[in-house]
């Protein structure tokens, strides 16, 4: 049992990661990123190359940094441009993003599915109540529960932050009351980038690096934020813990089945609160 | 808020004065007509032009994907709802004709009516959820909904009906119209039949467009709250429409399974949606036909790029899908539909309605 709340736990905070770097674009500008899923799956192809090259520890540093100056670039660059459109234009033009990305992947690194070991010191595994658990998976718990407390006090006590959360309440505002929403628009870019970059290269060594894997994810951190309510911090890590206890007592005990709870849980929860969901997702 | 009401005025009172042009006294439209029953009629000569059977391949491919587009387009014309889920009734209606006619031994035609009506009864109960939402969360929830059974589908409890990762080659019972499956592997008969369908789907679409329904969707889109203060339901509308355009992309998965007599789980995943959504943004989905258009530049290009092994097909697409939305985003028909309207203007400029009143 204390196993299967660790896999939980570890599968549950690799979402919160990728569903709080969703959220938080989201809750600014209503718009989907659809390239999120790219970035992730970019930034564990690429933990795998440095890994194999230099070391797991360089690129845990420094894919999120450049991921964090891509996604200000990229704002700063593009999306500042387009703020005006409608935002399910611009979660298209994040759909052809995600398309140049993946197929960038792929040139680079081809198609075939990559495993990476965990690295030097969470290599081995240690006892959780008398059985073996791999240790790289509680690092994965820490790290992203200390990055996701990080985050949230970041948007919390920083005038940063408070600027982040004025502004997802009402943009115009929040610029009106002399906030440099330009600036903070770029910074939650970059912020949201390095998060995709983040659990990018924490998953590389705990899952099998795919093609595929950010599209399956994408959705996945969809339906945690959309469950959790967007803007909620608090919600978004509920709504993942519980995705992935759900899904991994599941895989338990309805093998097979279990791989549609998330779907269930999200079309539960839209026949239970309707106006919930879509009334958060609007504003 | 403003800013949408204030840009659809504008656009109303550009259409006014646009078919105050065209109006005076009826007779001016008929030329229209004909060219389109002429446009149509020329459709089922495509064969004679286009001769190679790989390149008639292609056109059948495109039909195909166009009418999906066209279902899919329909719901972000009527009512700016951005469905990333209709693989579910594109795919769907495949499987579940190919899962009649191969496990319950069903003949061609009623195998292909209980798809359409299972598509059509799935529509009708996912819509009733869906319909609520609007915007971008009605998107996202499209997709949750898509994914679901793109995962059942996959999942090995059901390996039995939808053969899973190995896919489900279709085995054809009976005839329609006289075919067998020997006529509808053959891309010349299929394009004769995929033309019909085009046919009678866009003068389908273009009807219900210009019917009262058709009108009440479009007061949906630009202003909801003001359609129920008027004291019409906004919900059913809308789950109508969602019906209808789920209906048209489950045809289009029928001519799919006829045609390619195999399906892989492809044909359920969220990127089957996405092509659907490409097609028509790219061709323009403010225009009838602009999904058509945008299948057919898909379909060739792809040929065309995708050659000795290589693989950047999705680079093209994502770039394309990029530039058509920052710079042009009424598509490719849209844009030069607005350049002859603007020409045709310059020409002939039109009475100053806005000014004068």
């Amino acid at each position: 049992m204390a196993i299967q709340l660790l896999n939980a736990l570890a599968y549950g905070s690799l979402l919160l990661i990728l569903a709080l770097g969703l959220a938080m674009i989201f809750g600014l500008g209503g718009v989907f990123n659809f390239g999120h899923g790219a970035l992730y799956m970019f930034s564990a192809y690429t933990a795998y190359s440095l890994s194999s090259a230099v070391s797991f520890w360089l690129a845990l540093v420094t894919v999120p940094a450049v991921l964090a100056l891509v996604g200000y670039l990229v704002d700063r660059g593009a999306f500042r441009f387009l703020r005006s459109r409608d935002p399910i234009e611009l979660a298209i033009i994040t759909y052809g993003g995600a398309l140049v990305v993946e197929n960038i992947v792929v040139m680079v690194w081809g198609t075939q599915p990559r495993a990476l070991d965990a690295p030097a010191p969470f290599n081995g595994s240690v006892s959780v109540l008398g059985d073996p658990y791999p240790s790289y998976r509680l690092f994965v718990i820490v790290f992203s529960l200390a990055v996701a407390i990080g985050i949230a006090s970041w948007l919390r006590y920083s005038k940063m932050g408070l600027h982040v959360r004025a502004a997802s309440r009402d943009l115009r505002m929040t610029a009106v009351a002399g906030v440099d929403t330009d600036r903070l628009n770029a910074v939650v870019a970059a912020v949201s980038f390095g998060l995709a970059g983040v659990a990018g290269v924490l998953v590389a060594p705990y899952a099998t690096v795919s093609i595929d894997m950010g599209a399956r994810i994408l959705v996945i951190a969809l339906i945690v934020t959309t469950v959790g309510g967007l803007g909620s911090i608090g919600g978004a890590a509920i709504a993942a813990i519980a995705l992935g206890l759900i899904q991994v007592t599941g895989d338990v005990n309805l093998p097979g089945w279990s791989a549609l709870t998330p779907y269930v849980v999200m079309i539960v929860v839209l026949i239970v609160h309707p106006r919930g969901i879509a009334g958060r997702i609007e504003t | 808020m403003t800013l949408t009401s204030e840009d659809s005025m504008e656009r109303r009172i550009k259409a006014d004065v646009g078919s105050g042009n065209r109006r005076p006294g009826g007779p001016r439209l008929r030329p229209m007509w004909v060219v389109k029953v002429g446009l149509v009629a020329i459709g089922f000569l495509v064969p004679l032009v286009v001769t190679g059977p790989y390149q008639r391949h292609l056109v059948v491919n495109a039909a195909i994907l166009g009418i999906f587009g066209l279902g899919v387009a329909f719901l972000i014309r009527r009512l700016g709802m951005v469905s990333l889920g209709h693989a579910l009734y594109f795919g769907g209606a495949a499987y579940a004709f190919g899962a009649f006619s191969t496990h319950g031994g069903l003949d061609i035609v009623p195998a292909l009516l209980l798809a359409l009506g299972g598509v059509v009864a799935v529509a009708l109960a996912v819509g009733s959820l869906l319909v609520r939402s609007r915007g971008i969360a009605f998107t996202m929830l499209t997709l949750a909904f898509g994914q679901f059974v793109f995962t059942l589908a996959g999942l090995t409890q059901t390996r039995s009906v939808t053969g899973g990762d190995d896919g489900l080659p279709v085995r054809m019972n009976g005839t329609l119209l006289g075919l067998t499956v020997r006529d509808f592997s053959n891309p010349t008969t299929m394009w004769t039949i995929c033309w019909a369908v085009v046919t009678v789907v866009l003068l389908a679409l273009g009807l219900i467009g210009r019917s009262r329904f058709g009108k009440l969707l479009e007061a949906i889109r630009e202003n909801e709250e003001r359609v129920r203060f008027n004291g019409s339901n906004t919900y059913l509308p809308v789950l109508v429409a969602y019906v209808v355009s789920a209906l048209v992309a489950g045809i289009a998965g029928v001519l799919f399974a006829l045609y390619n007599s195999f399906l892989s789980l492809d044909v359920l995943a969220w990127t089957t949606s996405g092509n659907a959504l490409i097609v028509s943004f790219i061709g323009g989905c403010w225009t009838a036909t602009g999904p058509l258009w945008g299948a057919l530049i898909y379909t060739v290009g792809n040929a065309m790029l995708v050659s000795g092994g290589r693989n950047e097909w999705q680079l093209y697409v994502g770039v394309a899908v990029i530039v058509v939305m920052v710079f042009a985003k009424a598509g490719v028909v849209g844009s030069l539909q607005a350049q002859w309207v603007r020409r045709r203007e310059r020409r002939q400029p039109p009475v100053d309605l806005v000014r004068t009143s």
